[in-house]
This record gives C-alpha cells, structure tokens and sequence, in this order.
C-alpha cells in the first residue's frame, strides 16, 4: 500500500465543518485525478460517486477512452489496495475467487495439507476489465461478492475488505465472442457510466500530456478509512420526504403498467427499475449533494443521478431494442413528466 | 403548525410569490380562456340577436368568463412547497428554502440513528432562513402577455363575420294574428275528427255525378252517401253512426241492384260490349261524330235526340248528307250484326254443362251418397244458371239484331210515299231502340259505379279510425287465405284439400276449386305433398276423393307408403285419353270465349277481392292505385 504523505484536512467535530471538509476532500481527490485524466468530468465524479455511496461502478466506452486508467487513477488517489482483472473468455471463476492447492507438511510429519491462495478478487478497489468478454460461469463469481462483499470457495466464506468496489469496463461496440451480463448482475452495480469521446479541447490536453515529458504521477489524498467516514456522513445526510416520495415515484413510472409511466415507457420498456435503483438515486443524490457543500440532496440531485442510476436496470422490449431507442432517451420523459411535488 | 420564527421571511416571501402567482395566471387565463370564450359567446349572441331576434342583452354573457377564470386563479389551491421550489429553481438555490421549510415543519420524518442527520438538518434550516435575505418575487413570477393563437383570431373573426349578418324584419302583428289563428284551427279539425277528407275528394266527385244519375235510387243512394261524408267531416256523426248509415244504404243498394236485374230481361254486359263497340266503329263517320260521342257516354237521352235529328235533317236536305248517313248507319248495321253473332262461349259452356250433368248422373253411386247428391246438385245449379245466362244474351242478341235490321231499314232513298214512312218509323224507332239499349247500359254502368262508391266510402270511414284495426283484420285474412290457400295433406281417408278451398272468408264451406271428375276406389293412406295442374280423368287412391282436377294437393305416393304394414295394395287400371291434350293457347282461346263465368271463379273472385279489399283497407295503398285497383277487379269480375 502506497503510504499517504499529507492528509489535506482532518474531519472536524462540528457537522458544517465536517461537511466542508468533505466538499474539500471531494474536490482534491477530483483535482488529483484531473492531474492524469484530462476532461471526463461526469466520469470522474460518478466514479467518486461509486466510491462515497459505497457502490460498484460499470463504465461502458469505446476502447482507447482512458477507462482503465481512469479507475487505477482513482485507485491510485485513493490509496487503497488495488487489482485489475482481464476479463477474457477462457478466465475461470477460481482465477478470481482463488484457489486451494496442496502443502507438503515441513517436517513431513503432518503431512499434506490444502492451502487456499486468494485470488485478485481481494483487493479494495477490482478493476474488471471488459467484463462481459468472460463466460456467464465466470462473471457470476463476482455475484456474491458484489452484493455480500465476502466470496465462498471450497465451502469456505472469506470476507473481502473493505471499502469493496468492482469497477468494471465494458466495449459497447465488440458484440462477439461477449456475454452481456446478467440482469441480475447489471442491477448490482450502483451506476452505469458512459465514458464519451473528448471534445477537441480535451484531446488536445490529452495529446500534450501524453507525448510529452509529463510524467503522470497520482499523489494519495484519501485512505480507506477515511472514504469510510465519508461515506458515514454522506449516509447521514438528511433526506426530505417530498424528495424521497418523488425517487419513488420516478422509479414507479419506469414500470409500463404504472400511472404515471410516459408513453415511451409504455411502448418500449419490459421492466422498469428495481428498488436497488431507488436506492442507488437517492445514495448518489446525497454524494452530489456533499460533493457541492450541501447539507441535503434537491430533486436537481436527484434528476441529474437519474440516467446513471437506471439505465442498466431498466430493460427494454423487443420493440425498442429494433427501434434502437435508447434508455436515456425513456428516461428523459419520465423526468420531464414526473415532477416533485 | 406553529411556524419557527426564522423561516417568517420565507413564509412572506412564497406568500408574496403565490399572490404574484394568482395574478400572473389571473392574466394568462383571461387572455387565453377568456378572451376567445367571450369573443365566442359574443358571437353566438350577436348571430341569435340578428337570426331569432333574442335580446341584445344577451351579449354580456360574453363577459361571463373572465370573473370565471379570475375566481379560479385567486380561490385554487397552491401548495406551499411547489411554491418554495419555483423560488429555489429561479435563484439556483437547490432546495434550500424548500428543504428548509419541510424539516421545520415535519421534524418527526427526520431520522434519529445519527445526530449528525438531525445536526444537517438543522443546518438546512438555517441555511434556507440565511438564503432568503435579498430574494423578491417579482423575478420569480413574471407578468407576461400571452401570445395571440390561431384559436383567437378565429374567434374574433366569428365575432366580426357574426356583425356582418343582416337583422331580420320582424314579423307584423297581424300576420302573427292571422297565422296564429289558421293553425290552431287546422290542429283543432285534425284533432277533433282525425279524418283527412282530401283523400276521399276523387270518391265524392264519382258520387256528384252518380248523383245526377236518371235512376232515383241510384242518385238518392249517391245524395245519403255525400251526405254520411259530409256529416262525418262536419263532426255531426261519429264513424259508428257513420258506418251503420252506410250499412243501411248498403241494404238499399242491394235492393236495387237485384231489382234492376229483374228488370233487365237482356244480359247488359253483352248489350254494353255491343254499343261500346258500335260508338268505336261509327266514330270515324264524320255525321255520327255527336252520335258516336253520346253512344260511348251511354248517354241515352243525347243519343236519341242526336241520332233523331241527324235522321230528320238528313231526310229533309237529302243530297251527301244523306249518303253519308246511309253509310254511317251501313256501318252501323254491320258493327252491330258483329256484336249480336259474338260467340260469348255460354252456349259452349251450357252442353258441357250439360254433358257433365248426365254424366254425374249415369255414374254409379259411391260410397258417398251424399257426396254424391251433392256433386249432382252442383252440376244442376251450374247448368241453371249457364241456361239463365244464355237466354239473357239471347235476348241482348235480339235487341241487337233488331237494331240492326232498324239500321237497315232505315237506309235508302226511295222518295215514294210509303218507302219515305216506312224509313222514317224505322228511324224513329231506331232511335228510341238505341237510347233504350244506351240507358239499360248506364244503369248497369251506373249500378256498378255504386256498387264501387259504396265500397269505397265503407273502407275510407272505417280507415278514418280503426287502421290499427283494419291492419289486424288484414293480417288475420293474409293467414287465413294462406291456410285455405295452402290446403292439407290427404289423411286418414280423407282427400287432400286443394290449393285454394276451404273457409276463406265468411265462408264455411269447403269447396273444390277444379271441375271435374274423380274416382277414388281403394284402400290407403295418403301422405305427402305435390301439385299438379291438368285436367283429366283418372282413378285415384284416394277413398272418396274430391271433386277436382286442375290444381290440386295430393299425395306424390298416391298408394301410400309401400314400406308400411298398414297399406292394402291395390293395382288399378287407368284409361287415359290420348293425344297432345290442350295447349295454353286453347285455354286462352277458351277462357276469352267462355270468359270466366263460372262457379268455381265465381267463388275464386270473391276470395281474392275480398283479400284485395284487405289490402285496400290499409292506409299503405294510395288513393289513386286504390282506385285502379278497383277498376281492375271490375274488368275480371264473373259475367253472369
């Protein structure tokens, strides 16, 4: 583990400056990683998200965007325990939960024991890149260890530690030889992030970052320990009914059969979101909220969370696959036509 | 709720935002409901003002809408939290007066697990209390016209196109007096009497001329018919008296019909045909136009007067008059020595009449004596009245021929003393001999014209009231005749009825339609319809079987069913006539010579005129068709 040199701010006693503190450590932590990826700022902050909220994170982009360097940025700046998994087809479940293999006792006495060797999967932050070009069997293992955040092997369950975080990429153009996961794993990560193609701008920083003599080092700002606080706080943080009436709400009329679903809904989607979505709006609502100072989240929280919370869990028909609608689009009118009250 | 008195400001401040809210949309509803409702309205009041005359006050309906509208803005609900988002969204507050105010106000919804959460909470509250400082809420509602729509100029264009129609006149006091008293007078005689007298118009003007008629009873029948007419129309008698009038008239008419029959020793049809045809072949002669006109009115008064002139005139100038009437009166001769020879077929009909009778009664008696006497009664009746009928046209064959020879006579122009008296009693007598053959014409003519004013004025009284009752008295005569019509199967025994036999009418008895002769020996059931038209003789299977051949329902296995234990067998020998038997163009050749005179039509007529009279009755059938139906029935009617 790398070893952090300065902590920037100490967590304060009093609930304003705590909060403060947080904002400041939040912007920090973007301002480190902003030192080796250049825009992405939605990326960056959703990724931060992920970590605050205590959640996983799926980011989907063409290949060559800076996914993964963005995640072993973040790992990096978070200075936590790090791994990367290759996602390919012949990978096994065993090549990440781990494994047991046989001891020799040493002094022959004992004899033969099995020994277990943890597999990449215990780490505090797992980079699963491309994730769907494994085998359903494989990305499964990663089921129980997403939602328990401990992983069982040969009868044995051993937690993983913690903070937790999958951090997976996926190539939304590579059809073959993939495996799209699962629903039910989709609807485990709390968001999914699409990471879009820079402006002229940004590619130009890139280009000048990237073939120049900057070297691209990330200084640790945060420990796991306290990522832990904050997410505590940001736990903490007050939610007003009407906001928390109108998250459900917004949820409900993803459904086709509710009163409120738009008629986009009605015509293309199969099933709406799931109460994790519920969950994963309003965790990520407070993080924005606590990223800008706030003591507690808007319905502008709420709706700017909306497309990353639910556009993994809201699945669309046969119809609206043809028709190529997309889920963000579905989802713009339900925000346009749900309002708070 | 009391309220916490940091927040006060942001109370006073949504307070201030809401009013600004209920006049804004005060505004907006006026310019987008108002307006064209009451450009609307004004419209529709202008265009009810200049078509139905209503009054122009009516117009400040068009007002009605904006204290509507305006009602609606200052009394609808507002929620005071929508209220405090409107601010926050403006001012990019993020919910902070809004969270503010809902902490403060729902405290209990507040989780407890971490006092921080209560701590933040609080720090809401008091971050929205610090942000309202400075706020206004003139930026937050701003007062804005609406655009103009296309639903607004439409409007406005009906409004302007509405004050471009011209105002009506309004109508005078006395047309609303005349107009006021004409209507409810026609609703009163359509109500008191419900009788549209316009349709029995054409029936009163056939009885103003029967009513001149030379036959006393026949124009005091037509006087008491105009009068029941009359009467009915003037509401002095209701349609029970009405009909009980014409049942009496009815009695009288009969009376006079069967007393004109004593008094008619010729056959008047015969007579009739022969002077219709005389007026049709001596028309084109150019002397006997005026003759010929009064012959075809059967006006015998004229004809004997023109006729007697003409003769007078021609004998006293002489020259091409004379000729021309000679000529006339050769035509004369001719045309009516055609009519005195014309084969009526009755003379045919009596020795087949006859022949049928010895027949009957050289046949052995069967099973049925009485059936028998009453086949050989029938015979009887039938030759009876062929014999009656033939020495009436006997008689109108006479009073021809003797015309004739009076024409004949009455030609030439011999100048010698005797020769010249001799023409002129001729003449003379010629004359009176066609005006008394001209007048026995009429007064059948006119008797049968009675007879039709009669039955019309019956079926119009009784239409004038009861068509719900006449439709049912139809309907039970349709299904009537159409039993009778339809016979029944040969059973038991008993012979199959035919087509149309049975009670029809008034009638109980059942009666053959055919003529004929048939044969029944044998035992068997008949069962199964047919039909069949012919004629013939023939043994049948039939026990007793009836009279009749023509048309007939009979059993199709006339020995009945061979697969039933019940069936006696028995083989029979039939002699059938040979040969290529009658065409129909003899048996239209026939029927035009002998007509249709005989019992059995007789019988046929009276059944189908009386279905007719049914159909007549309904109100469907109109006026004119009525009549021609009538007229129809008249031309086929029996003549005898």
């Amino acid at each position: 583990m790398t070893e952090i040199s300065a902590p920037i701010s100490a967590p304060s006693a009093d609930t304003a400056a705590q909060l403060q503190v947080l904002a400041a450590d939040l912007r920090t932590l973007v301002d480190e990683v902003q030192q080796v990826v250049v825009g992405q700022d939605m990326v960056i902050r959703g990724v931060i998200t992920c970590l605050l909220a205590g959640g996983h994170g799926l980011l989907e982009g063409v290949p060559g965007l800076g996914k993964t360097l963005l995640i072993r940025t973040v790992a990096e700046a978070v200075s936590m325990s790090f791994n990367r998994i290759q996602f390919t087809p012949d990978l096994m479940p065993a090549d990440i939960l781990g494994t047991s293999f046989l001891v020799e006792g040493e002094d022959g006495s004992v004899g033969r024991t099995l020994q277990y060797q943890p597999g990449p999967i215990f780490a505090n932050i797992v980079l699963a890149d491309e994730i769907n070009r494994a085998t359903p069997k494989t990305q499964s293992a990663l089921l129980e260890a997403m939602a328990e955040k401990q992983v069982t092997t040969g009868g044995q369950t051993r937690a993983l530690p913690s903070p937790f975080f999958v951090l997976a990429t996926q190539n939304p153009l590579e059809q073959e030889g993939t495996y799209p996961l699962p629903e039910a794993q989709l609807d485990r990560f709390l968001f999914k992030i699409n990471v879009e193609f820079p402006d002229e701008e940004e590619l130009i920083s890139i280009l000048d970052r990237t073939t120049g003599s900057h070297d691209g080092k990330v200084r640790p700002v945060l420990t796991g320990e306290r990522l832990v606080e904050m997410q505590q706080l940001v736990r903490a943080m007050p939610v007003t009914p009407s906001l928390t009436r109108y998250v459900v709400r917004l949820l409900r009329a993803t459904h086709p059969d509710d009163k409120n679903a738009t008629e986009g809904v009605k015509q293309y989607v199969r099933f709406g979101g799931s109460p994790r979505g519920a969950q994963s709006i309003l965790l990520a609502a407070r993080v924005r909220a606590a990223l800008e100072g706030r003591e507690s989240p808007s319905a502008e929280d709420v709706r700017a969370v909306v497309p990353q919370a639910l556009r993994h869990r809201v699945l669309l028909n046969f119809e609206g696959e043809a028709e190529g609608v997309s889920t963000d689009a579905v989802l713009e009118q339900v925000l346009a036509k749900v309002k708070p009250d | 709720m009391s309220k916490r008195p940091e927040l006060r400001p942001i109370y006073a401040l949504l307070g201030r935002v809401q009013r600004r809210e209920r006049a804004a949309e005060g505004l907006a509803l006026t310019v987008r409901v108002a307006l064209p409702a009451g450009l609307l309205l004004a419209a529709a009041a202008v265009i009810a003002t200049r078509l139905l005359m209503t009054p122009i006050a009516y117009a400040y309906l068009a007002l009605a809408p904006i204290p509507l509208v305006l009602g609606w803005a200052a009394l609808r609900r507002r929620s005071l939290r929508a209220t405090a988002r409107r601010v926050d969204g403006h001012y990019r507050l993020h919910d902070r007066l809004g969270n503010a105010i809902e902490f403060a106000e729902r405290p209990d919804k507040i989780p407890q697990d971490d006092p921080r959460t209560l701590a933040m909470a609080e720090l809401a509250i008091a971050n929205g209390a610090k942000s309202v400082a400075g706020l206004t809420p003139a930026p937050v509602v701003a007062f804005e016209l609406p655009k103009p729509r296309t639903l607004d100029g439409l409007s406005l264009a009906l409004l302007l196109a509405s004050l471009l129609l011209p105002q009506r006149e309004p109508e005078l006091a006395e047309d609303r007096l005349a107009g006021a008293s004409e209507v409810p007078e026609l609703d009163s005689e359509a109500a008191k009497h419900g009788l549209d007298m316009t349709q029995a118009e054409p029936l009163r003007e056939e009885l103003r001329e029967l009513e001149n008629s030379k036959d006393d009873a026949i124009a005091r029948i037509s006087n008491e018919l105009l009068g029941v007419l009359a009467d009915l129309e003037s509401g002095e008698v209701d349609q029970a008296t009405a009909l009980e009038r014409l049942e009496q008239l009815d009695q009288d008419l009969q009376a006079a019909e069967a007393a004109l029959q004593e008094q008619l020793e010729e056959d008047p049809w015969l007579l009739a045909e022969g002077l219709r045809e005389l007026a049709e072949d001596i028309k084109d002669q150019e002397v006997m136009t005026e003759v010929a006109e009064a012959l075809a009115k059967s006006d015998a008064e004229e004809l004997e007067k023109q006729l007697q002139e003409l003769m007078d005139k021609a004998e006293a100038e002489g020259g091409e008059l004379k000729k021309e009437l000679d000529k006339a009166l050769k035509e004369m001769e001719r045309s009516l020595s055609r009519s005195a020879n014309e084969n009526t077929g009755t003379e045919k009909a009596m020795e087949e009449a006859e022949r049928d009778l010895r027949r009957q009664e050289k046949q052995k008696a069967s099973d049925d004596p009485e059936e028998q006497e009453r086949a050989l009664e029938r015979k009887k009746e039938r030759l009876e009245e062929l014999q009656r009928q033939h020495e009436r046209e006997q008689k109108a064959r006479e009073q021809l021929e003797k015309l004739k020879e009076l024409a004949r006579q009455s030609q030439g122009s011999s100048q010698a003393g005797g020769a010249q008296q001799k023409r002129k009693d001729a003449q003379k007598k010629l004359s009176e001999g066609a005006g008394q053959a001209s007048q026995k014409s009429r007064q059948n003519k006119q008797m049968g014209d009675a007879r039709d004013a009669m039955d019309q004025a019956k079926s119009f009284v009784q239409r004038s009231g009861q068509s719900g009752e006449s439709q049912n008295r139809r309907k039970q005569q349709q299904q009537k005749f159409a039993k009778a019509a339809k016979g029944e199967k040969g059973k038991d025994g008993k012979p199959a009825t035919a087509l149309v036999e049975g009670e029809v009418g008034e009638r109980g008895e059942q009666i053959g339609m055919g003529e004929g002769e048939g044969q029944g020996e044998g035992e068997g059931e008949g069962e199964g319809e047919g039909q069949g038209e012919g004629e013939g003789q023939g043994n049948s299977a039939q026990p007793g079987a009836g009279v009749g051949p023509g048309m007939g329902e009979g059993s199709v296995e006339a020995l009945g069913d061979p697969n039933r234990m019940d069936v006696n067998l028995k083989n029979e020998r039939v002699n059938p006539k040979s040969g290529k038997g009658q065409t129909r163009a003899e048996v239209i050749e026939t029927a035009s010579q002998e007509g249709f005179a005989t019992e059995s039509y007789r019988r046929v007529f009276r059944d189908y005129k009386s279905f007719a009279q049914s159909a007549m009755d309904s109100d469907e059938l109109p006026e004119g068709q009525r009549r021609r139906v009538k007229r129809y029935y008249q031309m086929i009617q029996p003549r005898d």
